[in-house]
């Protein structure tokens, strides 16, 4: 009897479990895509992970120093790292299987956004600067792909495993472009004002401005990409440049009438206005700052971009070709090569930083500038900037002996610090002083009338230096601005402002990639400064000298200049696997 | 003393004052036996006898061992079974020989003896533990592998993964640690060469690396699919029965051991002198038209020093900051030479009684590690109580409790990665590299900071585990066992983050950046397992000939597991790490999974006369896994066995034949061994946005993954062939077994579709997968001479993978194809270097190379096999059809895997040697402990690196005699340079550089001495031993391999190959007692 009670008991156990319900596991700490999207809070939840993808400071040597190193690692006319040549310049990246650039999870995220905006009951009145947000992100993300790939193929929804669309072919990236432009003016439409925008975070979050400046960008990027690249393999058959241009100057204008929140900043210091516009922890109360990333070692969130500008380079060393560019205190341009032949070193420098426009002096470090006055003093002394680090190695080297200075803070409490120190400086994504450059190119390009006294005059009034004047040509132009091609004087003088005003931004590589500016890479060598051992005493100094007693740092990577080609090298090469895999897609010119 | 040595001494402490109440409470006992035995009579008379020894049928029996008992005076019978020897009257000789059982004689007033000796079926009889059961070893028909105590025993491993490394033929693909040979290092292996074994401790799911080596008494490996089909929903890829000790009735037995072993590094690399290092590192950047890296300044400095090492280190910088040094370190020794400390002590208590029997017992593990700065270490406690008591006649009910207690600490490192950066950092560190400034302050580039004083990362773990079990016997053929088992284990992880620092030179002491913010971050995970098996079993002779077994049972599972944790930063006093002491950012996140399975099962089993044997096992699973609809699947499998050593034929042939056994088997399994979820969509949400908005990181959310709601079950399929064999009276034994698995529905790698889709793919059954493979195992034993036995055992088991049907129509090479060789390695063909500027100048302005670098090419770099005739080096389009220059030119899958066992015992003396290895094994080694040269700041030179391509004179300074980097033209290694962009010309996966990654290994070599009995017997101990064990003493490699590293270690590292923990060697002495 008892033995039968025990059976039953276990019996009864065993049917207390066996039940269906008992395999029913459902996620404790996950929520489905099918509940989600159901508060207006969930769109702005969403959206806000993108900000993450905006480029700024980071770790790694390319990122120690944020927008300010793109230059030079990416590569361009304007900046080098370290001894060794750039590989797009010099024509040596190879054609791979992979291709981290070929990356499309962006895409797919923001293409989620819209799938479920089409299905939500949540009132758009109540998302619409998310929306806002979400068309705007979705231009970005395809802009980099343009820029990168030139055609694309365009995603409207998010692809599955068995989708047709996964083997689709590129879309001429003029079409991109025009969706990417339709984009943003949703993006316009649906995004606050600045003004608006106190309790969403003001100038650190997107807004109707940043739009309309980024819409400056890329109508003006395409426009000049299909004119100068006309009739090459990189060129869009029928091209309509000036559609883009004008679009470009309408969203530029749009900005300059008065009505938005935008300005230059100008405390008429001519000597440090300009620096400051890069240097501070807090943009908020800076007009000319459309948008930016606000940092705080506090909130885990630091970066260590004020020693890597300050006593270590990053291995960044900005060029002759840069420092030619700036024309002298009277806005005439200056006998470079008779300054150096005069001038060495350290007195180059100086004589070089008194002779031009102040905004040299905010971008180079020059001897006797100050580099820090804060806790890293020595003795209580503040420091000064004495000499490049020539002599330095690794993340402390300079090879041309124009050491990048652009956004540095000496009296922040990390400048001169050592490198791992993080300190608070913000990343600028979007400053309005280019939206005033892309109209006056874009209008020029146009062939109309530029508005000098509401665009460039502006910035070169803040610098201290006379008006705009394209007619003060500088005889030694084709030395470090010969296109290859002809160009009115007005055009140079704008492109000549450009590099001034916007160097070290990271515009320099994608300008001369949309203006097809090769002619100024293929073949030849970045040049620094005019060295003087007497600088440096019996410590020997490893760079190469060139003829003219310049330094050479490339002179051994690159013994006959960058092997840019032409052909090639405008364009990203698609994966090897991705073509494999879809046959349909076509690889870019001079990669087969 | 230090915390640490605190720590050590007090748990010492505790463990022997443990043994000192053992040994009084035995006292106790032993006293009471004295008293018995001062009562009996000791007579003294002996006198010489003379005898023979036969079998059952009078056959003479010779070698066999006669001894008086209680005595160490034996003998040995001679080629005709004779013997004569002196013996007290009236006393007992114990008679044994191999394959016989031991028997007991007494000697009386006779002169002449016939001692008949009866074979001994334990071989036969042996009870092997099997799912749900078990079975006789004659009787099995699935490919089941033993092996106990004796196997593994006094092994100074860690962790019981260690152990088993080659013991078992078929327990393949060991591999090394997460880190390497870290403290208290957790092998992976798998049954037959793929995916994961379901291990099952006294019949309850367990970590069997959490357990106590020394308080297993057997493993049984199932390897075919008819062995574990018993346990369907989990054990797709094989069982790893555990059998822990239990007590037997009879007075209580005591056991000790301690053991203390003393651990080196094995096959460390050899950083070459700081000069030879400049030299090569000048040279690299020159080769690549860099400046030279080093100057010539620093360069007599580095000379100057290793002349006069009381030199100052460094120099200091006009910076104020110190240069990074003209040292001569040897960073792997500074850090890893020496011997590291581990032990480990155990008691067991066992025992019995009519009532009940018990097993109690505690054991402690130490690994103290080999790194000299920081804290590396492990340390394990193990207690375990199982009772059996007997309710009535017809009802057992026993209870096992376990707790397992194990705490791993290793340095937290610089805050950039953790414990992986480790080796990475010093590898990177050039012997020029000061330790100390001259303030006397270590300098951080030493990486010592970051390793002694940065934080540790501490995870402790306590996992208890109870099973109440019972069984009822309604009849004498029905029993009903139901058992319930719950676990719940409790993990508590924390890393601290400290802020470290190094000197100026006017003695200012500032911060290493990536040491800030301080910081502590916990979290606290609690797993909770249930798991109850309901079983019931019947079996049923028929006139002793027809013999039926059958069972029915359910079994049911489920886990829940919560994770809880979270991170502060800016500690207030670093000696002081804890959330209510840190005043930074916080971040706090949770984790919350659970999962169950339900499966019912039946087991039928006939045979006739023990001689054909039937078994089919099914089972049904469900698994919360997988969408409704999706969850059940049904696993049958069958098994036949035939004794032809039972059949009168084979009886009358072979006289010898002990058994002779066939077995074959088929049957499924299924594997629901996949990440729950991945038919959902599920977003992701996350803390803490990298930017800042009104003040403060916002939470986001991100997109949710792709999905596959057609998501099941992967299924195998098994069939063995296997052949058991035993002769000459058990002395010689052999198993083999070829099968092949079908891996069905396979759970393969993501389908090679564009990037464009965005996102990762989820798991599907989208392949097929052939396993063929082979075991044996051969052993002979014997007796030989007077107290002489000997054993030797050899396993050498193989097998390869193949997919057969996988969705890739384009074969491309970057996922898995129709036809694959799993392991198979793909490259390009090396056709030397190049020797000529003509040569290197063509290939520069043709391109040919142009797809690894497009630059120049010189003299000294590699020149690689145009093989399909297209122009230049290239990848084709990636696929199996048109790879480009690449082929298959290798197969990293571990083949032949070989183990020796083998040992004697002689006297009071035991020898045992076990060797283990890897017959053939290719390695595709890349990064900077392989080759050397790297990016600049990312060398590691060895001496082996130091045979490169020189195809012209290093100068050496004059001032000093130095022979070293002459012209080299055939060298090993190609041109280096000091970019990964140049690099890459030489640096691809090419045929010239596969390493063969075969070995054999004395894995351990252990000596052993026993007391004799009669001062044992003294002082009332049943056992004394004291023995010798060292494992991984000797190493033997190829000519092929061309690592300064363990061919095990060499291509394990989370930063690149070889930079893991690295192989040890350990000696140790230890003493095992019983009373």
């Amino acid at each position: 009897m008892k033995k039968i009670i025990l059976l039953l008991a276990v019996t009864a156990t065993i049917g207390f479990w066996s039940c269906e319900d008992y395999l029913d596991r459902p996620p404790l700490d996950r929520i489905g895509n099918d509940s989600y999207w159901s508060t207006a809070t969930d769109f702005m939840n969403y959206t806000l992970q993108f900000y993450s993808k905006f480029p700024s400071f980071g770790g790694g040597a390319a990122n120690y120093t944020g927008i300010f190193g793109y230059d030079a690692f990416n590569g361009s006319d304007h900046a080098i790292t370290g001894t060794i040549p750039n590989s797009t310049l010099n024509g040596t990246n190879t054609l791979l299987a992979t291709n981290s650039n070929w990356n499309w999870s962006n895409i797919r995220s923001i293409n989620i956004f819209f799938e479920n905006l089409a299905k939500t009951n949540v009132p758009l009145s109540d998302i619409k600067h998310f929306i806002g947000e979400a068309h705007f992100f979705k231009a970005w993300f395809y802009f980099e792909k343009v820029q990168t790939f030139g055609d694309v193929p365009w995603f409207t929804n998010t692809l599955q495993m068995n989708s047709e669309e996964l083997y689709r072919p590129r879309d001429s990236r003029n079409i991109v472009v025009d969706s990417i432009l339709f984009h943003l003016d949703k993006a316009i439409e649906n995004l606050s004002k600045l003004s608006d925008m106190t309790s969403l975070g003001g100038s650190n979050r997107l807004s109707k401005e940043a739009a309309l400046a980024f819409k400056s960008r890329v109508a003006l990027f395409e426009g000049t990409w299909e004119k100068y690249h006309n009739g090459t393999a990189f060129g869009v058959p029928n091209a309509d440049w000036n559609k883009y241009f004008r679009i470009a100057v309408e969203a530029a204008e749009e900005l300059m009438n008065g009505n938005y929140k935008v300005g230059i900043y100008n405390k008429s210091k001519p000597a440090e206005d300009y620096a400051y516009v890069f240097s501070q922890e807090d943009f908020s109360s800076v007009n000319e700052i459309i948008l930016w990333k606000q940092f705080s070692v506090d909130l885990g969130l630091g970066n260590q971009f004020q020693p890597f500008v300050s006593g270590f380079t990053a291995t960044i060393g900005l060029t002759e070709n840069l420092a030619r560019n700036y024309l002298s205190k009277n806005g005439e341009p200056i006998n470079y090569d008779e300054l150096i032949s005069t001038q060495k070193g350290k007195a180059f420098l100086i004589a070089l930083g008194d002779a031009v426009d102040a905004r040299l002096s905010q971008t180079i470090w020059i001897p006797g500038a100050l580099l820090s006055d804060n806790i890293h003093n020595v003795n209580g002394q503040p420091k000064y900037f004495s000499n490049p680090a020539l002599n330095q190695s690794g993340n402390g080297f300079n090879g041309t002996g124009f050491q990048m200075r652009k956004g540095v803070n000496p009296y922040s409490a990390t400048a001169g610090g050592p490198t791992g120190t993080l300190g608070n400086t913000g990343g600028i994504i979007f400053r309005f002083a280019e939206v005033l450059l892309n109209y006056a190119e874009a209008k020029a390009e146009l062939g109309e009338p530029v508005d000098y006294n509401k665009s460039l005059n502006i910035l070169r009034r803040r610098a201290g230096m006379p008006n705009f004047n394209k007619d003060n040509v500088d005889p030694n132009r084709s030395s470090y601005a010969d296109f290859g091609y002809t160009l009115t004087n007005e055009l140079y003088e704008i492109r000549r402002e450009r590099a001034v005003e916007l160097a070290t931004e990271g515009f320099r590589t994608m300008d001369l990639f949309r203006w097809a500016g090769h002619n100024l890479i293929k073949g030849k060598r970045p040049k620094g400064y005019p060295f003087s051992q007497t600088d440096w005493g019996t410590t020997k100094i490893n760079i190469p000298i060139d003829e003219s007693g310049r330094l050479d740092p490339l002179k051994k990577g690159l013994p006959s200049g960058y092997g840019f080609n032409p052909n090639r090298d405008y364009l990203d090469y698609i994966p090897i696997n991705e073509i494999t895999l879809n046959s349909k897609l076509e690889q870019n010119p001079g990669w087969e | 003393m230090t915390k640490k040595s605190i720590r050590l001494t007090s748990m010492s402490l505790v463990l022997t004052l443990m043994m000192m109440n053992m040994f009084f409470f035995t006292e106790k006992l032993a006293a009471k036996d004295e008293m018995v035995t001062k009562s009996l009579i000791f007579q003294n008379r002996t006198k010489e006898i003379a005898g023979v020894i036969t079998d059952n049928d009078n056959i003479p029996i010779p070698g066999a061992n006669i001894i008086v008992e209680g005595t160490t005076t034996g003998t040995i019978s001679d080629s005709e079974g004779k013997f004569t020897l002196t013996v007290p009257i009236n006393s007992h000789v114990l008679v044994s020989f191999i394959g016989f059982e031991t028997e007991r004689f007494l000697i009386d007033e006779k002169n002449d003896y016939v001692f008949h000796l009866t074979e001994d079926s334990e071989l036969l009889e042996e009870v092997i533990v099997t799912g749900y059961g078990t079975k006789k070893k004659v009787n099995l028909t699935g490919a089941i592998d033993v092996i106990n105590e004796e196997t593994f025993k006094d092994r100074p491993a860690t962790t019981v993964s260690q152990i088993l490394q080659g013991q078992v033929p078929g327990l393949t693909g060991f591999q090394t640690g997460q880190y390497g040979f870290e403290p208290g290092a957790v092998m992976s292996f798998n049954i037959r060469g793929q995916g994961n074994a379901y291990v099952l401790v006294d019949g309850i799911e367990k970590d069997l690396n959490q357990i106590n080596p020394s308080d297993i008494e057997s493993i049984s490996v199932l390897k075919d699919a008819a062995a574990s089909a018993i346990y369907g929903a989990r054990a797709a890829y094989g069982v790893i029965l555990i059998t822990t000790k239990s007590g037997l009735k009879g007075k209580p037995k005591i056991s000790l051991n301690a053991q203390t072993s003393a651990v080196k590094a094995i096959r460390m690399p050899r950083m070459v002198d700081s000069y030879m290092n400049v030299l090569a590192i000048n040279e690299a950047a020159i080769n690549g038209g860099q400046t030279q890296p080093i100057k010539d300044e620093r360069i007599d400095r580095i000379i100057a020093f290793q002349q006069d090492r009381t030199l100052p280190e460094t120099i200091a910088l006009p910076n104020g900051n110190w240069e990074a040094g003209n040292a001569d370190y040897d960073w792997f020794d500074e850090y890893f030479g020496g011997l590291g400390l581990r032990n480990q002590q155990n008691v067991q208590v066992s025992g019995g009684s009519d009532i009940a029997n018990y097993y109690f017992s505690v054991g402690h593990t130490y690994d103290g590690g080999i790194l000299n700065y920081g804290t590396d270490d492990y340390r394990r406690l193990n207690l375990t109580t199982k009772i059996d008591a007997n309710l009535a006649k017809w009802w057992t009910f026993s209870a096992n409790t376990y707790f397992d207690r194990s705490e791993r600490e290793n340095p937290n490192y610089d805050n950039q990665g953790g414990y992986e950066l480790l080796m990475h950092q010093i590898a990177r560190t050039p012997p020029y590299q000061a330790m100390k400034s001259p303030n006397g302050i270590y300098t951080i580039q030493s990486k010592i900071p970051w390793a002694r004083d940065a934080g540790t990362e501490k995870n402790l773990g306590n996992t208890f585990t109870e099973k109440l079990a019972t069984k009822i016997n309604f009849t004498k053929n029905w029993k009903l066992n139901a058992d319930i088992s719950f676990r719940l284990e409790n993990w508590n992880w924390e890393s601290v983050d400290k802020t470290v620092y190094e000197d100026k030179v006017d003695g200012t002491l500032v911060v290493s950046g990536s040491t800030v913010p301080s910081g502590v971050s916990k979290n606290q995970t609690s797993k909770i397992y249930l798991s109850t098996n309901v079983y019931t079993t019947f079996d049923q002779s028929i006139k002793d000939e027809h013999n039926f077994h059958v069972m029915l049972g359910t079994q049911l599972e489920e886990a829940k597991d919560q994770m809880i944790g979270g991170s502060k930063k800016n500690l207030i006093s670093e000696n002081v790490p804890s959330f209510s002491t840190s005043t930074g950012e916080i971040t706090l996140d949770d984790a919350l999974s659970h999962w169950s399975t339900m499966g019912y099962f039946v087991r039928f089993g006939y045979d006739y006369l023990e001689k054909y044997l039937f078994e089919v096992n099914a089972r049904t699973d469900g698994t919360s896994k997988f969408a409704e609809g999706r969850r059940w699947g049904i696993f049958p499998s069958f098994s036949l066995g035939w004794n032809l050593a039972k059949e009168r034929f084979m009886q009358d042939a072979m006289k010898n034949i002990n058994m002779f056994k066939l077995r074959l088997s088929w049957g499924q399994l299924g594997n629901q061994n996949v990440s729950a979820y991945q038919d959902l969509p599920l977003m992701g949400t996350n803390s803490n946005l990298s930017w800042i908005i009104l003040g403060a990181r916002p939470d986001y959310t991100t997109a949710p993954n792709l999905i596959n709601p057609l998501l099941t079950w992967e299924t195998s399929e098994t069939s063995n062939l296997g052949l058991d064999l035993s002769a000459l009276n058990n002395r010689l034994t052999f198993s083999g077994d070829i099968y092949q698995r079908m891996t069905r529905n396979r759970l393969g790698p993501a389908e090679a579709i564009p990037n464009v889709i965005g996102a990762s793919l989820p798991r599907a059954n989208n392949s097929t997968m052939r396993t063929k493979g082979w075991e044996v195992s051969l052993g002979w034993s014997n007796h030989t001479s007077y107290r002489l036995s000997y054993f030797v055992k050899v396993m050498l088991s193989d097998y390869q993978n193949e997919i057969t049907r996988y969705n890739n129509p384009t074969k491309i090479l970057t996922t898995d194809y129709e036809g694959k060789k799993v392991g198979e390695i793909w490259g390009y063909v090396t056709d030397g270097f190049i020797l000529t500027q003509e040569d290197a100048d063509e290939i520069t302005n043709n391109g040919t190379q142009k797809q690894f670098y497009g630059g120049a090419w010189n003299v000294g770099d590699i020149r690689y096999k145009d093989l399909d005739g297209v122009a230049g080096i290239t990848t084709g389009d990636n696929t199996v059809n048109n790879p480009g220059d690449r082929r298959v030119i290798g197969n990293s899958t571990p083949r032949y895997q070989f183990g020796l066992n083998t040992g004697l015992e002689y006297k009071n003396f035991n020898l045992a040697v076990f060797f283990q290895g890897i017959g053939k094994r290719d390695l595709a080694l890349e990064g900077n402990m392989f080759w050397g040269f790297a990016n600049s700041g990312q060398e590691s030179l060895y001496k082996e690196h130091m045979d490169y391509f020189r195809d012209r004179e290093v100068e050496i300074r004059n001032d000093i005699q130095y022979v070293g980097l002459g012209i080299n033209t055939d060298a090993y290694f190609p041109k280096p340079y000091r970019t990964n962009a140049l690099n890459s010309k030489n640096q691809q996966i090419q045929s010239g550089y596969i390493q063969d990654g075969s070995y054999l290994r004395l894995k351990n070599l252990q000596f052993g001495y026993t007391f004799p009995k009669k001062w044992t017997d003294n002082i009332h101990f049943s056992n004394i031993r004291i023995y010798f064990s060292g494992d991984n003493i000797l190493t033997f490699t190829s000519k092929n391999f061309h690592s300064p590293l363990d061919p095990e270690t060499a291509n394990v590292g989370r930063k690149g190959d070889g930079k893991s923990y690295f192989s040890q060697a350990v000696y140790s002495i230890g003493i095992d007692l019983q009373f």
